[in-house]
């Protein structure tokens, strides 16, 4: 593994630009070396909406990357979202027609293929194939088909897909700020890479990831990746919810919701009042702390609900025995845990990145859950081919 | 005025945030039943002009109304008088009811101070912050033609001020207790009866039962109630409990003998039994209601046990009249309509003042530009979902107030 060169991740988030460099280890724990952030302009619910802003957030990320990290980045792993992110699962299915009837790599092969082909609207490109399972004539949930006799051999395939030209516009931020973009991935997957345990994937697991722009979310059933989407509501609206609900600045709003924030109203905040800092010609006033955390939990409440919707679509819900972890910046808000316990009926947590070295803060903040995951994601691909079957999926996307 | 607070605070307890008001004679007698009775639980105050009245009282704390006005006595029937008194001691009210977050306020209408002074109580309430949530007596038939008139406008009155008033009328009361029983003992039953909702939603709230409440729901369903609760009681013993408690709710006649329940957007069913309360009879309760309510009705509910009790459960349930569809609510296109109301009293009641069609609520269609959704989302593709607008703030499009409007 030794041979692979460190892995910058960067994520150009809604409300932070963020560059991790990490580097795998013998033991396969990820060191992080390098962290770069800055506020994030340009960029509402994932989307690129100011290319020159956008522009400049990242080169400012990324240069404080390099001096973090004492390198020089000549290319980067791209954490992409958005709203226009969805997956649907292809099946495909061939024939096993030598004359013993068993099945061998070709007809694995072929069946992959068949099943990552799959029919979108022109204007969709797909991001991730993932394999789910193999079928053997009727028999269910094969994992290594190789070798097993039958007539048919099918595989349901997750294929994960995005607008071409949204994900082709971050793309082309990247390279104005004359970096390389060596691959683009799911910041939902990102994410479950790095906070899930494997006997999590193993009891079927929905991962949160509550961003600033959007939320994206995965599930993991029967140990494969059953669903894969984003919503684009995120943070975002959190603070643009409390800046017109209390009549006060968006930058007000956020620091309200950031330290006196909760997702559920609190019984002892009832009566609880806020002042707020009399801004210039102003006077200065308090708001409720109920109508913080009413604006607050509705929003919440709803989005996590819209979340569950999509999940009980894919009918696995009941079986998510590791229940559902939360992660992103969304995470820190106050009592999501609880809230997120009542509607989904599952035990909740908090995901941090696991199996991190190096930075504490990134150890300890799910903020950091997506671009840890891509570093991890990073190595994998890295790993399994030399830059083969995946940048295959991507060159569209990659297209100069 | 004079207040009499024994200090039997516990501070920082959550049953601390919770007041139980009686107002006027019907109230102090209903609050007076509570303290004899509970050893634990919210706050209690006797609220009358009537200094005899409050003497006899068993809460722990009095607030003695209108001393100047009426010098300690009663108001003789005048709901002026019992308006004017709350108004005298306006501060002493103010100062109680801005230390707690719900206010349960017990009276009975058609009297001079429950009439007059609730009213006043409950924008006192309003003003501060506080979640009103009023149980109102109504006179028996033969009480008179001028009292019963009275108590019409006193609840007209309630109405417009209190989250939610639940109406119990008296003439219903041989229905709920039995023809036969005595009016004594029938008094005391619906007293017995608003103490132990009160005391139950006490215990939902602060997290004392076994499935709780939460704030929020209460809220939820109480600010979008337009104002108005029907409340149905049962109780039952022994193997058919469940049943029973569910049959006389079910003919309850406050709540048109099962009618309102069909007809509620939003039920909130509290069971209380004993320690020995069954997974299986919860699950029989919520069965029964399911089949007694629409469809897409939203059901809230909670259990709490009640120290002493074996083998019987009472069944209590609110439910919202008239319920504002939350999901959509399109602003009027003239700006900034909420500071305008800012000052004063807006009314909140629609019903009382215009009633609005009922097709323009439920049926609201999405446009495109309803309402300004603030700079962050003004030139990005909006997030749309089963034609809804996401961007627009969640408690704006549920049509959720917040105090800071009022």
């Amino acid at each position: 593994m030794n041979n692979i060169p460190p892995i910058v991740a960067l994520e150009i988030g809604t409300s932070t630009v963020r560059a991790v460099i990490g580097e795998a280890r013998d033991d396969g724990h990820l060191m992080i070396t390098g962290l770069g952030e800055c506020q994030s302009r340009g960029v509402r619910k994932g989307e690129i909406v100011d290319f020159d802003n956008a522009l400049a957030c990242v080169r400012h990320a990324l240069q404080l990357a390099e001096e973090n990290g004492q390198v020089i980045i000549h290319r980067v792993h791209l954490v992409v979202s958005g709203g226009h992110i969805a997956s649907v699962i292809n099946s495909g299915s061939v024939p096993v027609l030598n004359p013993r009837r068993e099945i061998t790599s070709e007809e694995v092969d072929h069946v992959m293929t068949t099943a990552r082909a799959v029919g979108l609207p022109a204007d969709r490109q797909v991001l991730h194939t993932i394999c789910q399972h193999f079928r053997v004539d009727d028999q269910d949930g094969v994992i290594h088909p190789e070798g097993m006799e039958g007539s048919k051999l099918s595989l349901d395939m997750l294929i994960v897909h995005g607008v071409l030209s949204r994900l082709r516009n971050v793309v082309k931020v990247v390279r104005s700020a004359d970096m390389d973009v060596e691959d683009v991935a799911f910041g939902g997957l990102c994410s479950a890479l790095a906070v899930l345990t494997p006997e999590e994937k193993e009891a079927g697991v929905g991962v949160v990831d509550l961003g600033g722009g959007t939320t994206d979310y995965v599930v993991y059933a029967d140990n494969a990746i059953a669903l894969a989407g984003a919503l684009a509501v995120g943070g975002d609206h959190l603070t643009n919810d409390v800046a017109r609900g209390l009549h006060i600045s968006t930058h007000d709003a956020e620091r309200l919701k950031e330290e006196m924030g909760s997702a559920v109203v609190e019984m002892a905040a009832r009566s609880q009042r806020v002042p707020l800092p009399a801004d210039a010609g102003g006077y200065e006033r308090a708001v409720r702390m109920v109508d913080l955390h009413t604006i607050l939990h509705v929003r919440l409440e709803e989005t996590l609900t819209l979340v569950k919707r999509r999940i009980e679509e894919t009918k696995s819900l009941r079986s998510l025995g590791g229940g559902i972890v939360l992660t992103g910046g969304g995470a820190h808000m106050k009592n999501i845990v609880k809230l997120a316990e009542r509607i989904f009926g599952l035990p909740c947590r908090i995901g941090m990145p696991r199996g991190v070295a190096g930075l504490a803060v990134v150890t300890e903040g799910p903020q950091y859950a997506a671009t840890v995951g891509m570093v991890r994601y990073g190595y994998r691909a890295a790993a399994q081919n030399e830059g083969g079957g995946l940048a295959g999926i991507l060159k569209k996307i990659l297209r100069r | 005025m004079t207040m009499d607070f024994n200090g039997n605070s516990r501070p920082g307890s959550n049953a601390e945030r919770i007041l139980v008001m009686g107002v006027g004679g019907g109230g102090c007698n209903a609050l007076s039943r509570m303290a004899r009775e509970w050893r634990e639980g919210p706050t209690l105050v006797a609220v009358d002009t009537d200094s005899q009245v409050l003497a006899g009282a068993a809460a722990e704390n009095r607030i003695s109304l209108g001393r100047n006005l009426t010098r300690g006595l009663s108001t003789g029937g005048d709901c002026a008088a019992g308006k004017l008194a709350a108004e005298e001691d306006t501060d002493a009210l103010r100062e109680l009811i801005s230390q707690h977050d719900i206010l349960f306020m017990v009276t009975a209408l058609g009297g001079g101070t429950g009439g007059g002074a609730a009213p006043v109580v409950a924008r006192i309430a309003r003003e501060e912050g506080a979640l009103t949530i009023a149980f109102a007596t109504l006179p028996f038939d033969f009480e008179g033609e001028r009292k019963q008139r009275q108590a019409d406008e006193s609840l007209r009155a309630l109405r417009l001020v209190a989250d939610v008033v639940v109406v119990l009328p008296n003439s219903s009361l041989p229905e709920v207790v039995g023809e036969d029983t005595s009016l004594l003992d029938a008094f005391a039953k619906a007293d017995a009866m608003i103490g132990l909702s009160i005391r139950s939603i006490w215990r939902l709230l602060s997290q004392a039962g076994i499935i709780n409440l939460d704030f929020a729901d209460l809220r939820q369903l109480v600010e979008s109630s337009h104002g108005a609760c029907r409340f149905g009681y049962g109780e039952g013993t022994g193997p058919n409990k469940v049943t029973e408690a569910m049959a006389s709710v079910l003919k309850s006649p406050t709540l048109d003998k099962g009618r309102a329940l069909s007809e509620s957007p939003a039920l909130l069913v509290n069971l209380v039994g004993g320690a020995d309360m069954a997974l299986l009879d919860v699950r029989r309760v919520m069965s029964l209601v399911k089949d007694h309510s629409a469809a897409d009705a939203r059901l809230l509910m909670g259990a709490t046990v009640e120290e002493g009790w074996r083998d019987r459960l009472a069944v209590i349930v609110l439910a919202a009249e008239s319920w504002h569809e939350p999901a959509m609510m399109p602003e009027p296109a003239e700006p900034a309509p909420a500071k305008a109301t800012r000052n004063g009293l807006p009314p909140k009641v629609e019903p009382v003042v215009a009633p609005q069609p009922e097709t323009r609520v439920v049926q609201a269609t999405l446009t495109f530009e309803p309402v300004d959704k603030g700079s962050r989302f003004r030139n990005v593709e909006p997030t749309i979902l089963d034609g809804e607008d996401l961007d627009l703030p969640t408690f704006i499009r549920r049509g959720i107030k917040l105090s800071f409007d009022r």
